[in-house]
């Protein structure tokens, strides 16, 4: 602790190990989050993120980790909000992501609708459906409501 | 919704307005909520889309409509999806997006076309036999039926929907959510001072199946909508019924606890709590206590001594 200028001033001894320890922490959530991302799109080869086979076991378990997969993009993407720009290396596979994802989406209403219309009234076995549809809609709306996003698309629009 | 109405009472209100319960539909009512406040418009396009929607499906039921009237519906992708549910599923869900975006709604460029499309399609919406259907239109009717009919000018329109509310209120033993989506509508109407008239013409119809019911009714938002007859509506007659019908009930539950309290202490019970309230409120009433005292007080002390 010193004194400048008659004011008290909490002096850290140890910054560098504090940055040091930032940018490790920071290097590793993004690699994280590049993983998580790759196990989203590649995992089985599909056309959609979702396994839809019939309501199998596979499912479920491709399912539920692909579930865990967005619902730790969705907190990486919450924690860097307020930094993240267009321009960001991560921006580029978030916003891949949700184009799968949207593609996914389209594909569930569009061809399980019958299927999706019944996960709440449990007359199927859910196999992991329920849970990766709301941490996709998450996901879709964490993203498509962060600021640059907006501006992107609505220049889209315009153009 | 028909075993546990309070429990579907409560998904309904999470889908439309809270948004917390981890399931697709509410997910999804946030999905349209979020993207209509952040992007400038597209409220207003789901609310048209939705709009011609209803009115193409309502008017199909009951003669030819040609599709081509209805611009909206001509984007390919939304109706292709849609089309593939019973009209009843497109109603429901139609409904329930009005309730998830009540503001943009009542936005100055949506409201006159939105009255339009419900003035002449509410009374047919009213003769569907659906259960989810008749819940959403209760819901409906509870946050817009002041826009849909103007209370001077629509007043018998406006008493039929008050109508279709209590008698939807009375199916409690048939379907629950039902009963309490109709109760909680009602609670929200019933204060507005100026629809007093409205309420004592609907209550002049059917207060005598109100009052038998106490005795066994079960919906616990049924005993807020007693209250607030007590409370809103000047009428020293129903008050007085009122007050004896939930005395005997305050006796039933202490002898005999409904089946949803049989656990609980008696110091738990929802329908005693509920109970009291009413009758506290009716001790509000100055003309009535002024009037009545005695007999009340007796009453009161029945209770008590019990």
């Amino acid at each position: 602790m010193e004194f400048i200028n008659g004011t008290m001033k909490i002096v850290k001894k140890n910054d560098d190990i504090s940055d040091y320890y930032n940018n490790i922490v920071d290097y590793y959530k993004k690699q994280f989050f590049y993983f998580a991302a790759k196990l989203l799109l590649n995992l089985n080869n599909q056309s959609y993120i979702i396994s839809f086979n019939n309501y199998n076991e596979f499912d479920k378990k491709v399912n539920t980790m692909k579930s865990r997969c967005f619902q730790f993009m969705f907190y990486i993407i919450r924690y860097y909000k307020d930094t993240l720009t267009q321009d960001d290396e991560i921006s580029k596979v978030f916003l891949n992501v949700l184009f799968e994802g949207l593609k996914t989406l389209e594909f569930i209403v569009k061809d399980k609708l019958v299927h999706t219309q019944n996960l709440d009234e449990n007359e199927y076995p859910d196999y992991g459906y329920t849970s990766f549809i709301c941490s996709l809609m998450d996901y879709i709306l964490i993203v498509l409501t962060l600021d640059f996003v907006i501006v992107q698309y609505s220049n889209n629009i315009k153009t | 919704m028909k075993k546990d109405g309070r429990d579907f009472h409560n998904i309904i209100f999470d889908i439309t307005t809270k948004f917390q319960v981890w399931s697709i539909k509410t997910k999804a009512g946030k999905l349209i909520k979020v993207f209509s406040d952040k992007y400038t418009g597209l409220g207003e396009f789901i609310i048209n889309f939705y709009l011609q929607l209803l009115d193409y499906i309502i008017s199909s039921q009951s003669g030819q409509v040609n599709l081509e009237d209805y611009n909206l519906l001509q984007l390919n992708s939304p109706y292709e999806v849609i089309s593939k549910l019973s009209s009843e599923k497109i109603i429901e869900a139609t409904l329930l997006v009005f309730n998830i975006l009540t503001q943009t709604v009542l936005k100055q460029n949506i409201t006159p076309l939105f009255t339009l499309i419900f003035q002449r399609n509410l009374p047919k919406l009213y003769l569907i036999q659906d259960d989810l259907v008749k819940e959403k239109i209760c819901l409906l009717l509870g946050n817009f039926i002041d826009n849909i009919y103007l209370y001077d000018k629509n007043a018998k329109e406006f008493q039929q929907g008050v109508e279709f509310l209590f008698e939807c209120l009375f199916q409690f033993n048939n379907n629950q959510g039902l009963s309490y989506q109709a109760a909680n509508s009602i609670k929200d109407l019933i204060y507005v001072k100026k629809y007093s008239n409205i309420f004592n013409n609907v209550l002049s119809k059917c207060f005598s199946d109100i009052a038998l019911s106490i005795k066994e009714n079960e919906n616990t938002i049924f005993f807020d909508v007693l209250l607030e007859i007590v409370l809103f509506i000047d009428n020293t007659d129903y008050t007085l019924e009122i007050c004896k019908e939930i005395t005997l009930r305050i006796l039933k539950e202490i002898k005999t606890p409904s089946r949803k309290n049989l656990n609980l202490d008696f110091e738990y019970n929802d329908y005693i709590n509920k109970c009291f309230n009413v009758l506290k409120a009716v001790t509000e009433n100055k003309t009535i206590c002024n009037t009545y005292y005695v007999k009340f007080i007796t009453l009161i002390t029945f209770i008590i001594y019990f």
